[in-house]
């Protein structure tokens, strides 16, 4: 089977879950004993208003015209207005993903150049001093509570030391003198592409404390899941080889044996990746990020359906677009791996 | 005058709460251009032999000698990365295993050569396939660029061999090195070892548990049981009149000779083990 022919398979089947997805929240919108009509009506609404808001919402077709309505919509980028606030969700959503996409981005490529490489340290040498540590390093990452950093971060280096901004993703000086122009929505990127140092500075800096307290969990577990596929890989017959054609240990260690360690790591930092487009609520309202996880949170707490399916949507296009890199970046790192 | 001298080398492993010899005072030589071989059951301290010289023992591991000399050079006395690859390198059984699935032929190669030369990259990829060609493999560029798993079992053992002797080592120690392949292909393997020590001086430790295989391409032998050699001497003189009852007892029990309709005789355990702690 040709690599094309497998690449055009692996995308189809992409389609199909994201097609699944969205008619499962669509269903899950419909079934709840909540009324969407009462909820758009508001609360103090009389039943006439309650009438218009399903008639005007469509809520008197049959599900499935419902659902082809929906669909339709959601291809051309339209999820409808926010119960809650009246605004077009699209617009709400191209404000918000940016800012935690730069947040996660930023996060992760802390984990790779972090984690990976003391998970790799920490193998060289099973059970030694520096392996413990690392390990104890590791699970300490993973456990301790986000908030908790995010406030000791901010003490430290804001109130402390005052190096870095407290919070928000500009300072106001910015934002008045040398604005970003919003390209991407990725205040780091935009400031970068636009050449506005002074503004990348400043966006920068504001990103160093939410990304650090963000990558904490990853670091963590990248840390130990590199550790454990490494001492799988280390007591491979290969590597006796290698050492016994003199290969230098940092050779063996970051070049043959890592290649062959690293993509359960990565499917991992995929996953955790997902999981924070609406998982980093607290790292987002602590140092007061305009993401999508504060959004999303503020339409649960308010059963804002359109907005909860419209996040839940491209979450899902999100979590299967990263899932397929994965499985592309395996296939082209494990030659014995056919994409099927 | 000897090219490898081994003088009462012993190594011991942790074991419990004291230690256990696994190799007990082996000396022997090895001459330039001699094909020497090894030959014992698994436990017999062949393999712990082979990887006390490459200073590649298990953690724990000592090992102590008299005299462990390649050419002028006291073994003893330099970094075991200055050996490794240059001087002495090591083959072993499994070639399927003893690449890197995820890394071409030619990646494998280059890496050595990037370790031990100063080779640029054009050189190298020129030193690799002039390095395939030399151990019979066809159409080098092609071979270059397959992963281990596209090659067969006979091709991979070539390429590991190239890989092995990339950087120049003079000995070679081949731990099994046609146990898992093919009989036809066995042959081809060991041709290839003859043709080297004839072409390029190559000293080879072979170390097997086959007769037949020693008795094909090999000058000496020497026979080991329990970590210590029982028996040395050529291979004729071993085959055909050995002393050690374990050597006629390892020969009685070899398949070749063996007349249809008889049992096949089997090593009595009592030499296993005797005086052995083992685990």
């Amino acid at each position: 089977m040709g690599t094309l022919s497998a690449l055009l398979r692996r995308l189809l089947m992409t389609l199909v879950v994201i097609v699944c997805v969205s008619i499962i929240t669509f269903l899950a919108t419909r079934l709840l004993p909540t009324d969407p009509a009462a909820l758009y009506a508001g609360p103090r609404a009389s039943a006439e208003k309650i009438d218009a808001a399903r008639l005007a919402l469509g809520l008197d077709k049959p599900l499935v015209s419902q659902y082809l309505t929906f669909a339709g919509d959601a291809l051309r980028g339209d999820f409808g207005v926010s119960f809650r606030t009246r605004q077009p969700i699209s617009a709400d959503i191209a404000r918000f993903l940016p800012a935690t996409l730069e947040l996660i981005v930023a996060a992760m490529f802390l984990a790779l150049v972090i984690g990976i490489p003391l998970g790799v340290i920490a193998a060289a040498r099973p059970e030694g001093k520096l392996d413990q540590v690392l390990r104890l390093f590791a699970i300490s990452l993973a456990s301790i509570p986000g908030f908790w950093v995010a406030m000791i971060l901010q003490l430290v280096f804001f109130k402390w030391l005052n190096w870095l901004p407290l919070s928000g993703r500009v300072s106001t000086e910015t934002m008045l003198f040398s604005p970003i122009e919003s390209i991407t929505g990725m205040g780091t990127v935009d400031a970068l592409i636009t050449r506005n140092w002074v503004a990348f500075r400043d966006a920068f800096a504001h990103l160093i404390l939410p990304a650090l307290t963000l990558s904490l969990y990853p670091i963590g577990l990248a840390l130990r899941m590199t550790r454990g596929a490494m001492g799988a890989v280390m007591s491979e017959r290969h590597i006796t080889t290698a050492r016994a054609m003199g290969l230098s240990q940092s050779t063996i260690l970051f070049r043959f044996a890592l290649k062959n360690a690293i993509v359960p790591v990565l499917t991992v930092l995929g996953l955790t990746f997902a999981f924070s487009l609406t998982g980093a609520v607290l790292v987002e309202v602590i140092f007061d990020w305009p993401g999508l996880g504060a959004y999303v949170t503020a339409a649960i707490l308010a059963v804002d359906f359109p907005v909860i399916m419209a996040v839940t949507l491209v979450g899902t296009v999100i979590y299967v677009g990263i899932n397929f890199l994965v499985d592309l970046a395996q296939a082209m790192l494990d030659p014995r791996v056919r994409l099927s | 005058m000897s090219y490898l001298d081994i003088d009462n080398l012993s190594v011991t492993l942790p074991h419990g709460q004291g230690y256990r010899h696994v190799v007990k005072g082996v000396s022997l030589t090895l001459n330039k251009g001699e094909i020497l071989g090894i030959v014992g059951e698994s436990g017999s301290g062949k393999t712990m032999t082979c990887s006390a010289l490459l200073s590649l023992l298990p953690a724990g591991a000592h090992r102590t000698a008299d005299r462990l000399q390649l050419d002028s050079l006291d073994l003893t006395s330099v970094s075991p990365a200055s050996v490794r690859g240059r001087l002495i390198s090591m083959i072993s059984q499994d070639p399927a295993a003893a690449l890197n699935p995820v890394f071409t032929i030619q990646a494998h190669i280059d890496a050595v050569l990037k370790q031990h030369t100063d080779k640029n990259r054009h050189n190298r990829r020129t030193a690799v396939l002039e390095l395939l060609d030399a151990v019979g493999l066809p159409d080098p560029l092609r071979v270059s660029k397959r992963y281990p798993h596209q090659l067969s079992g006979g091709m991979q053992q070539r390429a590991v061999i190239a890989m092995a002797l990339s950087a120049g080592a003079q000995v070679l120690i081949a731990d099994e090195p046609t146990t898992a392949l093919d009989v036809s292909v066995q042959a081809k393997i060991l041709d290839l070892l003859q043709s080297l020590r004839h072409n390029l001086a190559l000293s080879v430790l072979l170390v097997s548990h086959d007769l037949a295989v020693i008795a094909q391409v090999c000058d000496r032998v020497v026979v080991m049981l329990n970590g210590e050699i029982v028996e040395t001497g050529t291979v004729q003189s071993v085959i055909q009149a050995p002393h050690h009852p374990y050597t006629k007892a390892l020969l009685a029990a070899s398949p070749a000779r063996h007349q249809r309709g008889n049992p096949l005789p089997t090593v009595a355990s009592s030499y296993l083990n005797s005086g052995f702690d083992h685990d």
